[in-house]
């Protein structure tokens, strides 16, 4: 066995026990971590495939920014795990007892196992090798390559995708704002307490008498005015 | 070297990992993570298929990088709806907001 | 072997080893092991034997500054001061509080410290001299920083303590806030160089003139997300004593608060040769050797910060938020679009 095939299977089964932590883990912030993990190592698996830009973005997007926003999440969410009240497939279970709820989604994904691997081995993919050198870049994993095509005949997706990006950003804001801040913007009548503009995700409230910055006065007799 | 099977192998796991995560789980925040495990196989797909079968076209990495665009942003919108809907409901469970549904 | 390529010493060194390889019968991946061990343990050497360096350093600039002597007991102009303070923290109990999520909160440091150590695999210290130049250079510093908010954010909720708890959503805030405008004012140098690569970077340098004078803005702001990404002073919230007790790592003792500690001067001077790197031509430069004015200009970055952290007041958090957001991103954003307007003309 070689080297490269040896660490292809380590970087698998980290990936995949992580993967499998993620769904199964009790603790919720323990399942986070393992997502993390599991991320790691197909940024790893992406290396292997030849694609090191992709896996540097795999890193930066994913480790440092999707875990982080979803350890937030979990952190801010501040609700104990949820617990079923009234079990899925409830009538089911009467009948046939407690294997149901696991065996179904278990059986769906074995479904799907089944059926991609099969599809796979007709096309004769398994075998397959990779045409050129092993271990050199081939030119549509290239960095170059990667960015002419991204700011050339691919621009308008481009751009539709930073436009999503925005919208998502703003989107974000928007939601998880909390009521009084909200019309604080909207400069309603109804509020007396002023959100520090930008405390961002700490959420700091402080009430509008005891600010001393210069940029809250107007904003303060808005709410002194009702 | 490894052959392409492997790779695809490993993307079909992680992605029934993922599919399972999302039939079973009641936690919204789970849900998102076990798609997030989906997405992740799904670009192992595309770059292992443009390293065996098309290495000179750089679609596939493209490809890779809108979905890494598009998990960013849902990852961002979902989990404000999350903090919204624990912040109303004292919950989580997606079963819990279904008013909708009638 | 990219470390081996031009100089001669560890060339012949290699070629030795490599022969001795091939005549006792082993494997060559054993030899990649080898020099990959071999590289580590050097890189980690620098980073240790700096660090004590720069703990005293700070110490005695801080001194200085504030018009007192620092530490002068131990060892000549008080050097050996971190040593003593280093053995006195390894042989302190390692306390893992009753409260705390075992294996998380044993993990935190290991995943805080590897980053900041796996960021020198790309740093040029003189020509040729260089664990690894990975096409990706510069994305990949950007990936290894982006590494270290997960790690507070274990350390800050696994310890079970409500400051620790504070601390790690700060920094986390923060490190997110900031990380922007520094990848944008590193992607302006990589446009003007036209490459991710650091060795590139230093060679588009050598033929113009140094970054740090065609990108006056993105400099600056790369200095301030720098210093607020490493949590040092007028950005230090997440360890704010006065109002965190000590933030995030309020609970760690004895071995493992070494380690963080490790991890903060560590990644000062990662991101200091970064910088150097960046924007003032790493090692080239007239008279001396190279890998004697990458010191200089590593250091020049790490005096700066020192100085910045005891001259300047703590901000608060609306207005680390604001300066974020509503200074750095924008002024960044210009800097990418007037590089962009210079690069095509």
């Amino acid at each position: 066995m070689s080297t490269t095939l040896l660490v292809f299977f380590a970087l698998a089964a980290i990936s995949l026990l992580a993967a499998w932590r993620v769904v199964t883990d009790p603790q919720i912030m323990h399942a986070g971590l393992w997502m993390g993990l599991c991320f790691v190592g197909v940024a790893g698996i992406f290396l292997l495939l030849t694609a090191e830009f992709l896996a540097g973005v795999q890193i930066l997007v994913y480790v440092g920014a999707i875990t982080t926003i979803i350890l937030f999440g979990i952190m801010l969410s501040d609700v104990e795990e949820v617990q079923p009240q009234e079990p899925p497939f409830y009538r089911f279970r009467r009948r046939f007892g407690r294997w149901w709820q696991p065996a179904l989604p278990l059986l769906v994904a074995a479904a799907f196992l089944v059926a991609l691997f099969t599809i796979y081995g007709q096309a004769g993919w398994s075998d397959l090798q990779p045409v050129g050198p092993a271990a050199s870049t081939p030119a549509g994993l290239d960095i170059p390559a990667i960015g002419h095509a991204l700011f050339g005949p691919y621009a308008l997706p481009a751009e539709a995708a930073s436009v999503l990006l925005l919208s998502a950003l703003l989107g974000a804001l928007v939601l998880a704002m909390r009521e009084e801040t909200l019309r604080v913007f909207r400069g309603s009548p109804g509020s007396s307490r002023v959100l520090q503009p930008g405390s961002g995700m700490a959420g700091r409230e402080v009430n509008a008498g005891e600010t001393d910055h210069p940029g809250q006065d107007e904003k303060k007799e808005v709410g002194a005015g009702t | 070297m490894i052959p392409l099977g492997y790779f695809l192998g490993f993307g079909v796991l992680l992605f029934a990992l993922g599919l399972y995560g999302v039939l079973t789980q009641r936690s919204a925040i789970r849900m998102v993570m076990a798609i997030e495990l989906m997405l992740n196989a799904a670009n192992i797909n595309f770059l292992a298929f443009t390293r065996y079968l098309y290495p000179d076209d750089p679609r596939g990495a493209i490809w890779a990088i809108f979905v890494m665009t598009v998990a960013a942003a849902e990852v961002a919108v979902g989990l404000a709806v999350i903090l919204v809907l624990s912040r109303r409901r004292q919950t989580i469970d997606v079963d819990a907001a279904e008013e909708m549904k009638h | 072997m990219y470390l081996a390529a031009t100089s001669s010493l560890p060339l012949r060194l290699y070629q030795w080893t490599e022969q001795l390889f091939t005549d006792l019968g082993l494997p060559l991946w054993l030899l990649a092991v080898l020099v990959a061990t071999v590289k580590a343990a050097l890189i980690i050497g620098f980073i240790l034997i700096n660090v004590i360096f720069l703990i005293w350093l700070e110490r005695k600039l801080g001194g200085h500054i504030q018009n007192r002597l620092g530490p002068v007991y131990t060892g000549p102009f008080g050097l050996l001061q971190t040593v003593a303070d280093a053995l006195k923290v390894l042989v302190k109990e390692d306390i893992i509080p009753a409260a705390a999520d075992r294996w998380v909160f044993m993990a935190a440091p290991l995943v805080a410290f590897v980053p900041s150590v796996m960021i020198w695999l790309v740093v040029p210290f003189a020509p040729g001299v260089q664990a690894r130049d990975l096409n990706i250079g510069t994305l990949y510093v950007a990936a290894m920083t982006g590494c270290t908010v997960p790690a507070l954010l274990m350390a800050g909720w696994s310890s079970g303590n409500k400051w620790s708890l504070l601390g790690a959503f700060r920094a986390g805030a923060q490190l997110v806030s900031y990380e922007v405008p520094l990848i944008l004012a590193t992607l302006a140098v990589v446009m003007l160089a036209g490459s991710l690569s650091l060795n590139d970077i230093i060679r588009a340098q050598q033929e113009s003139t140094w970054f740090i004078f065609l990108q006056p803005l993105g400099f600056v702001v790369y200095l301030i997300s720098a210093i607020a990404e490493l949590n040092r002073t007028p950005f230090d919230l997440p360890e704010a004593e006065s109002e965190l007790v000590a933030g995030f790592n309020t609970e760690y003792s004895g071995f493992r608060f070494a380690i963080f500690f490790l991890t903060e001067y560590a990644n000062l001077l990662g991101s200091s040769a970064i910088a150097a790197t960046l924007f003032l031509g790493g090692w080239s430069g007239p008279f001396l050797p190279p890998f004697v004015w990458f010191l200089l200009k590593t250091y020049l970055f790490v005096f700066l910060a020192m100085w910045i952290r005891f001259t300047l007041p703590r901000l608060r958090v609306d207005q680390l938020m604001n300066l974020s957001w509503k200074f750095l991103l924008p002024v960044a954003l210009i800097n990418v679009l007037g590089t962009g307007v210079f690069v095509a003309l």
